[in-house]
C-alpha cells in the first residue's frame, strides 16, 4: 500500500492532470445547452407544423406526434435554461464539469473526424492504421512499438475479420 | 412448453451454436473486465460481427456476451477496487477488502459461482414467467400498448442517473429521433433532409456511435492512467461446498430480487445489486462484517446483478419492451435478422425465445469454468492501456457501422451521435433515454395514432380501460413523483441556506 514508486506515479500524474485541466460551472452549460435545445427544438416543432394535415379532421396527422413530442421537449429546455439562471443569480458554490486534456479531446475528435472523412480514399487497410494511430496518439500513447505494432495489428485484424471473412466491400 | 424447450435445445446440435456461445462468454469476459466498458458496449461492438451469422448463432453469442459482462466486472472490482460495470460497485465493497487480506482467490470464486446461481434461477424465473405474460399482453389493445411503452420510457427516464429533467430531455430527443423518415402511416417524409433519411435513423450506428465512440473520445480524456498493480490471486478453487451452502438463502433471495428489479425497466443490474446486498445487510446475523471483506455482501451484489440480465430479457421477449439500455440494444441485433420481439415472438418464432433460455442455462458452467480457469488473466485485461482500447473500440464501431449498409452514411451517423453522446454525457443528459425512446418511439406513435383512430378523437380511449388506466397512471407518476422530489429537495436546501445566512 505504501510503495513510493507507486505513490510518486500517482502524484505526477494527479498534478499533470491538474495542470491541463479545463472547468466550466454547470449552471453555464446548462444555460448554454438549454437555449442550443431550445432552438431545436423550435426548428423541430416549426418543422412539424410544415407536415400535412390529416384527410380525416378527427384523425392525427403525420406532424401532430412529433409536434407534442417537440413542444414537450422546447418546454422542458426552458426549464433547463432557466435553471441555470436560478442557479447563477443564487451566487452559491456550483458543481463543475471538469474536462481534462481539453487538447487531446480536441485532437482526437478532429481525428475522428479526419478518419472518417478519408477512410474511403485511403481504403480499410491504411485508413484503419492511420485513425488507430491519431487515436492512441490522442489519447496520450508514446512508446514508439506500441504505436508502430498496435495499429498494424488492428488494421490486419479488422480487415481480415470485415472484408475477407465477412465480404464487406469498400468502393 | 416442454417441446419448445426441447427446441431450444435442440439448436446447440448445431457446432456453431456452442461455438458462438463459447466465444461469446470470452468475448464478455474481455469486455466486463475493462472498466469502463460495459455489456451495452459490448453488445453493440459486437453486432456488426453477426450481420452475417445465422440468427440463432448470433443471438446466442449476444446473450452470452451480455451475462459474461456482467460476470466479468466483478474481477476488476475484487483485485483492483475499480468495478468494471455499475452494477459491480457494490461487489467490491467487500471483494477488494478480501484481495487485500490475501484471500482474492475466495473472493473472485464466490463471485462467479453466485453469478452462475443468479443466471441460473432467474432464468428458470424467465421460462415460468415470459409465456404468460406474452399471452397476457395479445389481449393489449393500442391504448394498453402506449400506455405500455409509456411506462418503459417514463422509469428509464426517472432511474436514469442525474435530474428527472435532464431524463425528460433525454427521451424528447430520443422521440423526435425516432420521427425521422417516412411516415409509417401515411407515406409522408419527416425530417428528412436527404433520400438516406428516408428509412430513419439507422439503430445501429446511433448505438454504435452514443455509447462506442463517446466512450473513446472519455478514454482520450482520460489519458494513459497510471499502471496498477493486481495482487497475487490464491485459493481461487478452494472454497469448500460448505460455504455456498451457508449462503444459500442469500443466493436464492438475491436470484428473486434481481430478476425482479430487472423486468422492471430502467431499474437494471446496478439497481438491482444494491437493493440485494443492502437487503443481505439488514437480514444477515453479522451486519458488521459488510464493507470488511464479507462473502455474503459478495454474493448478494453478484447473485442479483446476473439475475437482473434474464429479468431485463423478461419485457423484451413478451413485450417487445427493453428493460435496459443493453436490451435496447439487443433489439437492433435482432431486427437485422428480420425477428420482432413481442407477444407473437413466442407463437411465430418459438426457437428464438427458447434458444435464448438454454443458451442461459448452458452458460452457467461454461462460464463458470471460463471465470475460475481464466481468472489471473481476466485481472490482466484491465492493464490493457487505455489509448490501445480507444483505438480498438474506435475502429471497430467506425468500420461495423460502415458494415451495416457498405456505405459511408452510417459512419457518419455514428461520428455524430458520437461527438453528440460525449456532449450529453458531460452534461449530464443521460443516454439510456434515448436509445429507449428511440427504439419505442414508433411503437408509441402508431398505437396512439391506432386508438385516436378507434375513437374518433377522443382521448378517453387512454383512461376507459383499467389496463391502460393503470399504466399510464404509472407512467405519470413515474414522471410526477421524482420532479416532486427534486423541487421538494430544492427547497429544503433552499431553507436551510437562509436559515445559515
Amino acid at each position: 500500500m505504501n510503495n513510493p514508486t507507486v505513490n510518486s506515479a500517482i502524484v505526477e500524474e494527479y498534478q499533470s492532470r491538474k495542470a491541463h485541466l479545463l472547468r466550466v460551472p454547470m449552471a453555464w452549460l446548462e444555460l448554454v445547452s438549454g437555449m442550443v435545445l431550445v432552438a431545436i427544438a423550435g426548428f423541430y416543432v416549426y418543422e412539424a407544423e410544415l407536415l400535412p394535415d390529416p384527410f380525416n379532421p378527427r384523425a392525427v396527422g403525420a406532424g401532430d406526434f412529433p409536434m407534442i413530442v417537440g413542444l414537450a421537449t422546447v418546454a422542458a429546455s426552458l426549464f433547463l435554461t432557466l435553471l441555470g439562471v436560478i442557479h447563477l443569480i443564487s451566487g452559491k458554490e456550483h458543481k463543475h464539469v471538469t474536462l481534462h486534456r481539453p487538447l487531446s479531446v480536441a485532437f482526437g475528435i478532429a481525428a475522428l473526424i479526419g478518419g472518417v472523412l478519408l477512410l474511403e480514399h485511403l481504403g480499410p487497410l491504411v485508413g484503419i492504421a492511420t485513425l488507430s494511430l491519431l487515436i492512441m496518439l490522442a489519447g496520450g500513447e508514446r512508446r514508439i512499438g506500441y504505436l508502430v505494432a498496435i495499429p498494424a495489428a488492428l488494421s490486419g485484424g479488422i480487415y481480415s475479420v470485415f472484408v475477407l471473412l465477412l465480404g464487406v466491400y469498400f468502393s | 412448453m416442454l417441446d419448445s424447450l426441447l427446441l431450444g435445445f435442440s439448436a446447440f446440435a448445431d457446432p456453431m451454436v456452442p461455438v458462438g456461445l463459447v466465444v461469446g462468454a470470452l468475448l464478455g469476459y474481455l469486455i466486463g473486465a475493462i472498466p469502463g466498458l460495459g455489456p451495452s458496449l459490448g453488445v453493440a461492438l459486437l453486432i456488426p460481427f453477426t450481420y452475417s451469422m445465422d440468427p440463432l448463432v448470433s443471438i446466442v453469442t449476444l446473450i452470452a456476451l451480455y451475462a459474461a459482462a456482467e460476470y466479468g466486472g466483478a474481477i476488476s472490482a475484487i483485485l483492483l477496487n475499480s468495478p468494471g460495470t455499475a452494477a459491480a460497485v457494490a461487489t467490491s465493497w467487500d471483494g477488494y477488502p478480501l484481495t487485500q487480506k490475501g484471500q482474492a482467490g475466495v473472493a473472485l470464486n464466490v463471485s462467479i459461482v453466485s453469478s452462475g446461481m443468479g443466471i441460473f434461477v432467474s432464468t428458470f424465473l424467465l421460462f415460468l414467467t415470459a409465456v404468460p405474460l406474452s399471452e397476457f399482453a395479445l389481449s393489449f389493445g393500442p391504448a394498453a400498448y402506449f400506455g405500455l411503452a409509456l411506462v418503459g420510457l417514463s422509469l428509464v427516464s426517472s432511474f436514469s442517473t442525474g435530474s428527472p429533467l435532464k431524463g425528460g430531455i433525454a427521451m424528447g430527443i430520443g422521440l423526435a429521433l425516432a420521427t425521422v423518415g417516412l411516415d409509417a402511416q401515411t407515406g409522408v417524409p419527416r425530417f428528412s433532409y436527404s433520400p438516406e433519411f428516408f428509412e430513419g435513423l439507422p439503430l445501429v450506428p446511433v448505438l454504435l456511435g452514443l455509447y462506442a465512440l463517446s466512450e473513446v473520445i472519455f478514454m482520450i480524456e482520460e489519458g494513459p492512467s497510471a499502471k496498477t498493480k493486481s495482487v497475487p490471486m490464491t485459493g481461487i478453487l478452494a472454497v469448500p461446498l460448505k460455504t455456498f451452502v451457508s449462503i444459500k438463502g442469500t443466493l436464492l433471495r438475491s436470484s428473486v430480487l434481481g430478476y425482479v428489479i430487472g423486468v422492471i425497466p430502467g431499474a437494471g443490474a446496478s439497481i438491482a445489486s444494491f437493493v440485494s446486498y443492502g437487503i443481505a445487510k439488514r437480514l444477515s446475523k453479522t451486519p458488521d462484517q459488510f464493507g470488511k471483506g464479507c462473502i455474503e455482501g459478495i454474493s448478494a451484489s453478484e447473485t442479483a446483478n446476473n439475475a437482473a440480465v434474464s429479468g431485463a430479457l423478461s419485457p423484451l421477449l413478451a413485450l417487445g419492451i427493453p428493460g435496459s439500455p443493453t436490451t435496447a440494444i439487443m433489439i437492433g441485433a435482432l431486427m437485422i435478422h428480420g425477428i420482432q420481439p413481442g407477444p407473437l415472438l413466442f407463437t411465430l418464432t418459438p426457437e428464438v425465445p427458447y434458444t435464448i433460455f438454454a443458451a442461459l442455462w448452458i452458460s452457467v458452467p461454461v462460464m463458470i469454468f471460463i471465470g475460475l480457469a481464466g481468472a489471473r488473466y481476466w485481472a490482466k485485461v484491465s492493464d490493457i492501456p487505455r489509448p490501445i482500447v480507444a483505438a480498438i473500440v474506435a475502429a471497430i464501431s467506425l468500420i461495423g457501422s460502415y458494415a451495416s449498409e457498405n456505405s459511408m452514411f452510417p459512419v457518419f451517423i455514428t461520428l455524430a451521435f458520437g461527438v453528440m453522446g460525449y456532449v450529453l454525457r458531460k452534461l449530464d443528459i443521460p443516454l439510456a433515454p434515448i436509445i429507449l425512446a428511440l427504439v419505442l418511439g414508433e411503437m408509441l406513435e402508431t398505437n396512439f395514432r391506432r386508438a385516436l383512430v378507434i375513437s374518433n378523437g377522443e382521448f378517453d380511449i387512454f383512461f376507459s380501460s383499467p389496463l391502460s388506466l393503470v399504466l399510464i397512471s404509472i407512467a405519470i407518476l413515474s414522471f410526477g413523483l421524482p420532479a416532486l422530489r427534486s423541487v421538494h429537495n430544492w427547497t429544503k436546501r433552499r431553507k436551510v441556506y437562509h436559515e445559515e445566512g
